[in-house]
C-alpha cells in the first residue's frame, strides 16, 4: 500500500490569512504572532489555531484567550469563518481528487489518499507529493504537509515530522531513525493519560515503546497498549476508507452556553434544541439509537453524565427528547448548568428493530412527521418550521453543531 | 501591482456563445463619495483563480486613467456575483 497524508498547516489561520491577503490586507498574519479564537463574550474564547511566531511565545492550541494575551500582549486575534474553511477544504479535496479517487477526509484539514493504484505516484512518490503540495500552494494560497508511508499511520507520522510546507517519507527502514527518537506523546493515539502511564514504566520515547514487551503494555494499558505498540513499530493495517463507506458508531451534540441555565424550563428547552439537531442527523444516517446519554457541566466546571440503554430503538425527536429529559431529571443537582450535550450510540439499521409491546405512542406517525419536518428544513432552512415552545423565545429552535451544522467533523463526518 | 480589493459598479458584456462575461466599463467610489467612471480600453487576458477556495475570474485590463495608461486587474467573485478592482 502507498498512502499520502495531506494536512493543511495551521489550517484555520492560513486559510484566514489567504483570504485576508486576497482582500488587500497588508500583512500575512502567518508571519506575525496571531491566532484564531472564538468570542470570549460567548464563553468560546479559546485558541483554535495559532501562527508559528505565536507558538514561540508558548501559546498553545486550546488554552484560553486571556492566558494567551498574557503571554503575548500584542497577539492579533481573528474570529473563525467556517464557511471559508469549508470552501478551502473542498478546494483541497478537489485537487487531491484529480490524483486518486480513494480519499478519506479525516477532518476538515486533513485527508488520507490511497495512491497504491496510481502508477506515477508509485514510481516516484516524493515527486508526485511535491507536485500536489506546490499546486495547492499556487492555486489555493496555503501550504500543506504531505506524509508518505506504506500505511495510514506511517503517512500521518511522516506528515507531522517537520512543518510547514514539506514532504516527508516514513518507509519501514526509516522508522528507527525518524520515528523512534521522538517523545512518545508525538505518537498517534498517545494522549496525556497514556503518556503518564507510559512514563510510569520508564517509556519516554517512541523507540522505548516499540521495544517494550507487549505483555507488559497489555497489563498497563490493556488492548490500547497493543495498538500503540503496533503503531510505534509502524504497523497499521487499516484501509483508506472513502467517507461514504465509514460506519458511524455514535453521534452527539453539545453546547457551552453564553449564560448559565438555572431553571428546569431553560434546561428542557435547550435540551430540546440539542435533540432536534442530533436526531435529525441520526435520521439522515437512516439509523436508530439504542442508547442515549446526557452530559452536564455545571458552572463550577465539574461535569457529570447519565446514560440509559433502551429496550427498543428510537429515532424521532420526541422520543430522544423524552429519554434525555428523563436522564436530565435524574441527574440534575439544581445547580447552574454551563454546558450540555446529548449523545446517541448503539446504532442499528431499520431492518433489525425489535418493536416493543410497551410502546404507547404511534411511532410510525411520529416518524413520518419527523421526516417531513426534516425535508421542510432542508429546503427552507432550519428556522422554517419549529416547535411552538420556541415561539417568542430567544432560544434558537435547533442548536449545536459547528457553523449551523455545515462543517466536516473530526473523522470526516458530515454533521 | 498592489492588491486593493475595492468594490466596483460594473457593466459587462455576455457574448452570444456564453462563456465568461467581459467587463466593459466600471464605476469606482472615490474617498470624497463621488464616482469615477473608467472605460476599459483593453481586456488583455483572464484566468480562473481559486485562492482560499473562493472561485473567481481575474481580468487583466488596461485603461487611460487621468491621462496615464494603466494596467490593473479586475476580479469577479462567482459565488457572490460581485466585482472588485482587485489590483492596480
Amino acid at each position: 500500500m502507498l498512502v499520502f497524508h495531506v494536512d493543511a498547516n495551521s489550517a484555520y489561520l492560513s486559510w484566514t490569512a489567504a483570504a485576508l491577503l486576497e482582500q488587500g490586507y497588508e500583512r500575512d498574519i502567518r508571519e506575525i504572532p496571531s491566532a484564531i479564537a472564538g468570542d470570549p463574550d460567548n464563553r468560546h474564547g479559546i485558541i483554535l489555531t495559532k501562527s508559528i511566531p505565536a507558538g514561540k511565545y508558548g501559546i498553545k492550541t486550546g488554552e484560553s484567550l486571556y492566558e494567551a494575551r498574557r503571554k503575548c500582549p500584542g497577539l492579533e486575534v481573528y474570529p473563525p469563518d467556517y464557511d471559508l474553511y469549508l470552501l478551502c477544504s473542498e478546494a483541497m479535496f478537489e485537487i487531491l481528487n484529480e490524483y486518486t479517487p480513494v480519499i478519506q477526509r479525516y477532518s476538515i484539514d486533513e485527508c488520507f489518499c490511497d495512491m497504491t493504484s496510481i502508477k506515477r505516484a508509485r514510481d516516484n512518490p516524493v515527486e508526485t507529493a511535491s507536485e500536489i503540495k506546490e499546486r495547492i500552494k499556487r492555486e489555493l494560497g496555503f501550504t500543506v504537509n504531505i506524509g508518505i508511508g506504506k500505511n495510514k499511520l506511517c503517512a500521518k507520522m511522516a506528515g507531522e515530522l517537520k512543518k510547514p510546507d514539506m514532504v516527508h517519507t516514513l518507509w519501514p527502514e526509516e522508522i528507527p531513525g525518524k520515528l523512534w527518537p521522538l517523545p512518545v506523546r508525538e505518537l498517534f493515539m498517545v494522549g496525556r493519560a497514556s503518556e503518564k502511564k507510559l512514563s510510569g514504566i520508564g517509556i519516554e520515547s517512541i523507540g522505548d515503546l516499540a521495544k517494550t514487551d507487549r505483555l507488559l503494555l497489555k497489563t498497563v494499558l490493556h488492548s490500547h497498549g497493543l495498538l500503540i505498540h503496533d503503531y510505534a513499530n509502524g504497523i497499521d493495517d487499516s484501509e483508506v476508507t472513502v467517507n461514504d463507506n465509514i460506519i458511524q458508531k455514535g453521534l452527539g451534540n453539545g453546547l457551552t452556553y453564553p449564560y448559565d441555565l438555572e431553571t428546569r424550563e431553560d434546561i428542557y428547552r435547550e435540551l430540546l434544541a440539542l435533540c432536534e439537531r442530533v436526531s435529525s442527523r441520526l435520521r439522515r444516517l437512516g439509523r436508530y439509537a439504542g442508547c442515549v446519554s446526557v452530559y452536564f457541566r455545571s458552572s463550577n466546571l465539574s461535569g457529570y453524565s447519565h446514560q440509559v440503554k433502551l429496550c427498543g430503538r428510537i429515532n424521532t425527536t420526541s422520543e430522544i427528547f423524552d429519554t434525555a429529559r428523563g436522564l436530565a431529571d435524574e441527574m440534575w443537582k439544581k445547580e447552574p448548568v454551563r454546558a450540555m450535550s446529548v449523545s446517541l450510540s448503539d446504532l442499528s439499521d431499520k431492518d433489525c428493530i425489535q418493536t416493543s409491546l410497551f410502546d404507547v405512542r404511534d411511532k410510525e406517525r411520529e416518524e413520518i412527521l419527523d421526516s417531513t419536518v426534516d425535508k421542510i428544513r432542508e429546503q427552507f432552512g432550519t428556522k422554517s418550521i419549529f416547535r411552538a415552545v420556541f415561539a417568542n423565545s430567544s432560544v434558537e429552535p435547533v442548536k449545536g453543531g459547528v457553523n449551523d451544522g455545515n462543517y466536516i467533523m473530526m473523522g470526516g463526518y458530515k454533521q | 501591482m498592489k492588491i486593493v480589493a475595492k468594490p466596483i459598479k460594473t457593466m459587462v458584456i455576455f457574448e452570444y456563445e456564453g462563456n465568461i462575461p467581459i467587463p466593459y466599463k466600471f464605476k469606482l467610489q472615490m474617498d470624497d463619495g463621488s464616482e469615477k467612471l473608467i472605460r476599459i480600453d483593453r481586456c488583455i487576458t483572464s484566468y480562473r483563480q481559486k485562492i482560499a477556495g473562493i472561485d473567481t475570474v481575474i481580468y487583466e485590463c488596461q485603461s487611460v486613467i487621468d491621462g496615464i495608461e494603466k494596467r490593473y486587474r479586475l476580479k469577479y467573485i462567482l459565488a457572490d456575483c460581485r466585482w472588485q478592482l482587485y489590483a492596480i
